[in-house]
């Protein structure tokens, strides 16, 4: 310890020995409070801790944090951090950690949140990258690019279909995706999420119709055999009136019976 | 929570009654436990509600980042002041207890 005090106590060595006490420790610390997600209040306040730290016990202390960093911060950026652990190739693409950028650029994330598969624009997706680790481990916040990316869908959405439902939101365009892409699934592109869905939209537009037609037939065949009941009763009434017999009230309401089968609206 | 050396340390010294307010690294200095022990304590205390943080004012802080403080809650002591009385009966915390704080 004396031999290295002494060594930096020379002028000499001034340039190394700041190196090592003053910026390298105020370097790591701002690098290593990024293993927090952002906005989690351990960030600001290492950065605190570390101002009031004495300089000659600042590189050992950040040294510490690393291990805080480790346990705590890092498990916390993986449970937010879009990641997967099937990276998939596309043709062409060029992998840097958990993102792929294609010829295109498009960059393909997994949630490992979500367990759905989004294609998005590589350049929304660079904001939310660190870049310190970005070349062998790359983290990406949740909703990373993603709105934007709805938006995209919804606005393509609406400009390919005439009959948007009201409740085309966001959301509901998430929900359809997350529906159809199981983990392992092949990725699609924002193209293909868009059709999927409107055929989705159409194919429940088509069930509403059809059951709204349902239920209309259903009540006019309600009318009808009340109608035609009301008729049989008021036939046989007016027979019984004018003294006919069991078997001419049985000729008339078979006739009748036939007539209604024949004007009966098909089932 | 578990009763270990670094509980036992934190819990001593968030109960000096010399300081109103804890941040970390004094914290850290006076309880002699590493950053890496220290700041998962404080976390599972915040979350168990026995301790409270409050961000130091701006103006106060003259200059650098603002300080993250912590408090400890009425119920928070309970438990500390518990925790502490079951460690100064413990024969394992036997050389732990009078230095913290001191």
């Amino acid at each position: 310890v004396n031999e290295l005090v002494t060594w930096m106590a020379d002028w000499r060595h001034a340039a190394p020995t700041a190196v090592v006490f003053v910026l390298a420790p105020s370097l790591l610390i701002r690098l290593v409070i990024r293993a927090w997600p952002r906005g989690d209040p351990r960030r600001p306040e290492l950065l605190a801790e570390f101002a009031a730290i004495p300089v000659p016990k600042r590189l050992m202390w950040v040294l510490g944090v690393f291990e805080l960093a480790w346990q705590e911060g890092l498990p916390q950026r993986r449970e937010q951090s879009v990641l997967w652990p099937n990276p998939r190739r596309l043709p062409g693409g060029v992998w840097f950690g958990a993102i792929a950028v294609d010829v295109i650029g498009i960059a393909v994330v997994d949630s490992r949140m979500t367990q759905v598969s989004f294609a998005i624009s590589a350049l929304s997706m660079l904001p939310a990258t660190v870049w310190h680790v970005r070349a062998t481990y790359a983290f990406a916040d949740e909703t990373a690019g993603l709105a934007e990316d709805m938006a995209n869908l919804t606005k393509h959405l609406e400009a390919e279909s005439l009959r948007t439902p009201d409740a085309w939101t966001d959301a509901t365009a998430r929900v359809a995706i997350d529906a159809r892409k199981p983990l392992g699934a092949p990725v699609p592109h924002l193209r293909e999420l868009a059709q999927a869905v409107i055929d989705d939209a159409n194919r429940q537009y088509v069930e509403r119709l059809t059951e709204q037609y349902q239920r209309e037939m259903q009540q006019i065949w309600r009318d009808f055999d009340e109608k035609t009941n009301m008729i049989e009763a008021q036939l046989i009434e007016d027979l019984e009136r004018e003294g006919a017999d069991e078997a001419t009230i049985a000729t008339c309401v078979g006739s009748h019976r036939l007539h209604v089968a024949s004007v009966r609206p098909a089932r | 929570m578990r009763l270990t050396n670094a509980t036992v340390q934190v819990v001593l010294a968030l109960l000096d009654d010399t300081v109103d307010v804890h941040y970390g690294y004094d914290l850290g200095k006076r309880a002699r436990v590493r950053t890496g022990v220290l700041y998962p304590i404080l976390q599972r205390m915040l979350q168990e509600g026995w301790l409270e943080d409050h961000w130091e004012d701006v103006d106060a802080s003259r200059g650098r980042p603002p300080r993250r403080y912590y408090t400890v809650t009425d119920a928070g002591r309970y438990h500390l002041v518990g925790m502490s009385e079951q460690a100064r009966v413990d024969e394992r915390f036997a050389a732990l207890i009078g230095f913290v704080g001191a």
